[in-house]
């Protein structure tokens, strides 16, 4: 890792998800017979050394400035500049992702019409300090359009919830 | 300001909305094993508001896609209900057998479900390409053996078992090009020359081979070969019953209606006589023959024993379809 | 085909239709202005409004969606420097200059002008092109559309530009994606993990409804503030001016025109690549500008906003004829056909002539449609991209959520859509582009399924593919485009060497 400058690391640190991934993807591969994956193992196994390429542009070595300017045109410095400089905390990004998460998980257990509402009024509220009324129109106003849309003209069963499909009716 | 954006949206949308479908209370759902624009589909959507009709009083019967697993997602939810009647579902008969045949894992038996009336059957005939013109006659056909290639569906449909059955009644080992996403698409893969024959339900062949669209044009190309019958041959070729082969004439299909399991029997005699007015309706059948589905209408108790015959029909060849499904 | 133009005008001119064809092009540009919505995105949530719609209705509302995205997407290029779409990003380049120097106005109207009379030659090709594809349709067999996917596949390459090596990656995440679930070849349920959801596969609405729309919230809830940084300067004034200007330099825009059809029509590359192609031979083309090129000339605008709109026409050639979609907008609207029964590919332009007909009609009357509201309402649109965060984050990850379940009242494709949400993200915050893994995610299986034919077919025969013409005439086609990066190369260090000279 030392190689790779820190800035570039979070993408080292994705890449190598993406290898880990194929790899057990392969190894998923053998237990189906040879007709089944034959081509799944064919891209498993292109995409090996793509990955490692990928790595090597990364670093700050000679080989991998060559990898860069001979695929992009450009050494990694000159994307480096290019590329969105904006600043993610890893802890930030957590934070949008269990937000996302205990959306999915409200839909999950209680349904999306009455997660609908709390959900826009909690993120205008606590993430975007808007005040409690500006809050609650534009949940009410959320929570109108997907009912009216989608259960009222479309005759659409929304998804209610695990809860209410064990104690429900 | 975003949600004014929004809400005015929402009432174009709405109004469009409104204007093209009427609001509806939901009663009964009759679930769709398949995608939309199938033939399950297509049959399911036209006998719902015939149902209504033979209901009477304020029932709606809504048609309700759940596509997924061949069809074992829609078989499997309907049995998990609570037998009230409320939820209906066209089987696909013999496809809908094959979990319980095999022994795959299924939360359904066929064998136990509460049938309600059969819809619409069909039957297979074998095709070829006429400009090809490798084989004349079935006996063509049983003379070249083990070099035929048939393009067909997946590994486990019901044309592929049928295709199946019929070839080792034969003696035939065939090559089977699979992957085909329907049968129109194997159709034309004939046509096109990627294999040497194939099975087409009857009344497909016949709206191909009929119609007066130029577009089917490129359909003209197919001839038929060998027909699934005892009786004469609508088609003026060889039957398989002429050819001593009487008990391949249940291959086909059959679009069965049922209810979840256990439904009390008042409730679900008011709904079998219902659904077989529907199925009965000289509307559907006038459809039916327009489209060129068969209709051909059973009762409650008959299609219960349909049912269990089918059952015992293809579980006699447990090890042609075991072997399709491995293969 | 007369009778299907007929029908397809008639289908048209209902009071319903003419309300879904100005809903969708509403839709298409207020979701084109906003940068990271898009096209894909307000297809894929439009779906569940066209369930109970009749076909014809359904391909109305998104071929209204379609046509107008890439016109709304110019305003905010031009206005805020930010590409509402892509396909605009080429539109930068002189037209933030332009509103900069206070012709906004100008700049708007040669954009939007260009962009209906660029859409309109490319639907006149697609037209062009359908009664020859009848006849081509039993030309292709399995080894053919094997070649052609490829084609495809080897196409995002390309369109993949300075990030080829991570294009590439995320298309083999796309292919991986694309192996789960049932194989039709086999009848094998592959990769499902056991979990009975993923036996069908993962369905390509909930996966891109993540990947795009829910994704970007997430990057927007990352990086904070409003999407439009810079919202000072947005005066509207002489639209004529720029109309003017399009008719002007008619061959700039049809040459941009000739370059989106064309590069539209190959399934995979689609309209960023035809824009930037288009703008930078119009810099070839005019070695002795009046004005730079990049510092506000206004045929630096009417180059890529022809190109991008002509390419809704190119890219549906493919589209409809093969069913192999040319960009991810059209992906979903593959999607949308097939949930209304309608099987895109050879048997469409054989069977649904008047369904495609009516398309054609909705494309058309459509981009001159979006281009009339851009041009009344450039200004108010250019607002909307100042709308902040916290509001749009929040109702518009909830709608994409009740996108994704509505599709197949699946609820487990909430969960799928949010897992592709955090790998789009991921996708966005390093620079790893995301179409690629679209269309591989749906050329994969189509490019294995017609290889395993091939080889039942032909008997593991492998030289058939080089025996039918038609085969090898694809594959040269693929070997071409493979060259293409190294001779794109060449042109842009030309172009810097001249400008090099020039500033001497």
């Amino acid at each position: 890792m030392k190689l790779i400058p820190e800035h570039r690391q979070p993408t080292a640190w994705f890449l190598l998800a993406i290898l880990l991934t194929i790899v057990a993807f392969i190894a998923l591969s053998y237990t189906y017979k040879p007709n089944d994956r034959a081509f799944p193992l064919m891209v498993g196994y292109t995409a090996i050394p793509i990955i490692l390429l990928d790595f090597l542009t990364l670093t700050k070595t000679k080989i991998g400035q060559k990898i860069s300017v001979f695929f992009s045109a450009k050494t990694s410095e000159q994307i480096d500049q290019e590329a969105d400089t904006t600043e993610r905390g890893l802890g930030k990004e957590l934070v949008v992702f269990l937000w996302m998460g205990l959306l999915v998980l409200g839909i999950y257990l209680f349904g999306f019409l009455p997660i609908t509402p709390v959900f826009v009024f909690c993120w205008m509220k606590y993430r975007g300090a808007y005040s409690v009324r500006m809050s609650i129109y534009s949940a009410v106003s959320t929570l109108a359009f997907i009912y009216i849309l989608f259960e009222v003209v479309l005759q659409y069963e929304l998804y209610a919830g695990v809860l209410m499909e064990i104690f429900g009716t | 300001m975003l949600s004014r954006v929004i809400t005015g949206t929402a009432a174009a949308a709405l109004a469009v909305g409104a204007s093209i479908l009427p609001a509806q209370a939901k009663n009964i759902t009759f679930l769709i094993a398949y995608g939309p624009g199938g033939g399950f589909d297509t049959v399911t959507r036209k006998l719902a508001p015939l149902i209504e009709k033979h209901l009477g009083g304020n029932v709606n019967v809504v048609p309700k896609n759940m596509p997924g697993g061949r069809g074992k997602k829609a078989a499997n939810y309907l049995v998990n209900r609570k037998p009230n009647g409320r939820n209906l579902l066209i089987f696909n008969m013999p496809g809908h057998a094959m979990p319980n045949i095999i022994g795959e894992k299924a939360d359904y038996d066929v064998r136990t479900i509460d049938w309600l009336a059969r819809a619409a059957e069909f039957k297979y005939l074998i095709v070829t390409s006429a400009r090809a013109g490798k084989f004349k006659t079935w006996n063509d056909v049983t003379s070249y053996k083990d070099k035929i290639k048939i393009p067909m569906t997946a590994p486990g449909t019901t044309g592929y078992l049928a295709t199946a059955i019929l070839m080792d009644a034969y003696g035939i080992k065939p090559k089977f090009i699979t992957g085909y996403k329907s049968s129109s698409k194997y159709a034309l893969g004939v046509i096109r020359g990627d294999g040497d024959l194939t099975i087409l339900a009857k009344g497909s062949f016949r709206k191909y081979i009929t119609s007066k669209k130029k577009n089917r044009q490129a359909f003209k190309d197919l001839t038929p070969l060998l027909e699934i019958t005892n009786g004469p041959s609508q088609f003026g070729v060889e039957t398989t019953g002429s050819l001593g082969k009487k008990e391949l004439a249940v291959l086909g299909g059959d679009r069965m209606i049922g209810t979840t399991p256990g439904t009390p029997k008042a409730v679900k005699d008011k709904i079998a006589n219902a659904v077989f007015k529907a199925v009965s309706d000289p509307e559907f059948a006038a459809w039916g023959k327009k489209v060129g589905r068969d209709v051909a209408p059973l009762n409650a108790a008959q299609t219960k024993a349909k049912a269990l015959e089918l059952f015992a029909y293809y579980s006699k060849f447990k090890s042609v379809l075991a072997a399709s499904v491995k293969k | 085909m007369f009778d299907s133009l007929i029908i397809g005008i008639d289908n048209l001119f209902s009071l319903n239709s003419i309300l879904l064809l100005m809903a969708g092009s509403a839709v298409g540009l207020l979701f084109g202005a906003i940068p990271g919505l898009g096209g894909t995105t307000a297809v894929a949530l439009m779906i569940p409004l066209t369930f109970g719609m009749e076909p014809f209705q359904a391909i109305i509302l998104m071929g209204g969606i379609m046509a107008a995205t890439s016109t709304g997407g110019s305003v905010s290029a031009i206005l805020l420097n930010t590409p509402g779409i892509a396909p605009n990003a080429a539109t930068t380049f002189d037209g933030y200059p332009l509103a900069k120097q206070g012709k906004a106005g100008m700049a708007i109207g040669a954009g939007a002008t260009a962009s209906a009379l660029g859409g309109v030659v490319g639907i006149i090709s697609l037209v062009a092109v359908i009664p020859i594809m009848k006849e081509i349709v039993l030309l292709f067999t399995p080894p053919e559309f094997f070649m052609l996917a490829i084609f495809g596949l080897c196409a995002i390459a390309v369109s993949s530009g300075d990030r080829l090596l991570q294009g590439l990656i995320t298309a083999i995440i796309g292919l991986v994606v694309g192996f789960v679930g049932l194989y039709d070849i086999t009848g094998t349920v592959r990769y499902s993990m056991g979990i009975p959801l993923l036996e069908d596969g993962i369905k390509l609405v909930p996966a891109l409804i993540g990947l795009f729309a829910i994704s970007e919230m997430i990057n927007l809830a990352v990086k904070g503030g409003s999407i439009a940084e810079d919202t000072s300067s947005i005066a509207i004034s002489r639209v004529s001016d720029g109309i003017k200007q399009v008719f002007k330099n008619w061959s700039t825009m049809l040459v941009g025109s000739g370059y989106g059809t064309f590069i539209g029509a190959i399934p995979g590359v689609g309209g960023t690549v035809a824009a930037f192609l288009s703008y930078s031979t119009q810099v070839q083309r005019d070695p002795d500008p009046d004005i730079e090129y990049g510092k506000g000339n206004i045929k630096g605008v009417i180059a890529p906003e022809s190109a991008n709109n002509a390419k809704d026409g190119g890219s549906l050639i493919p589209t409809l004829a093969f069913g192999i979609p040319g960009s991810a907008e059209t992906a979903v609207f593959l999607g949308v056909l097939i949930l209304h029964g309608i099987e895109p590919g050879q048997k469409l332009l054989v069977e649904n002539e008047p369904l495609v007909f009516t398309l054609v009609v909705a494309l058309t009357v459509s981009v001159v449609f979006a281009t009339l509201v851009v041009l009344a309402l450039a200004k108010y649109m250019a607002m909307l991209t100042m709308v902040s965060v916290n509001v749009l984050i929040p109702t518009v990850s909830v709608i994409a959520l009740v996108g994704a379940y509505a599709l197949h009242t699946e609820i487990g494709d909430v969960v799928i859509a949010l897992i592709f949400a955090i790998i789009g993200y991921f996708m966005i915050r390093f620079n790893y582009p995301r179409v690629t893994f679209t269309i591989a995610l749906v050329l994969g299986t189509l490019t294995e399924l017609n290889f395993d034919q091939t080889m039942q077919i032909h008997d593991g025969d492998m030289t058939v593919f080089l025996t039918r013409w038609l085969s090898v005439t694809l594959l040269i086609l693929t070997v071409l485009s493979l060259g293409f990066p190294t001779f794109r190369k060449k042109v842009r260090e030309r172009n810097r060497r001249r400008e090099a000279e020039a500033s001497k």
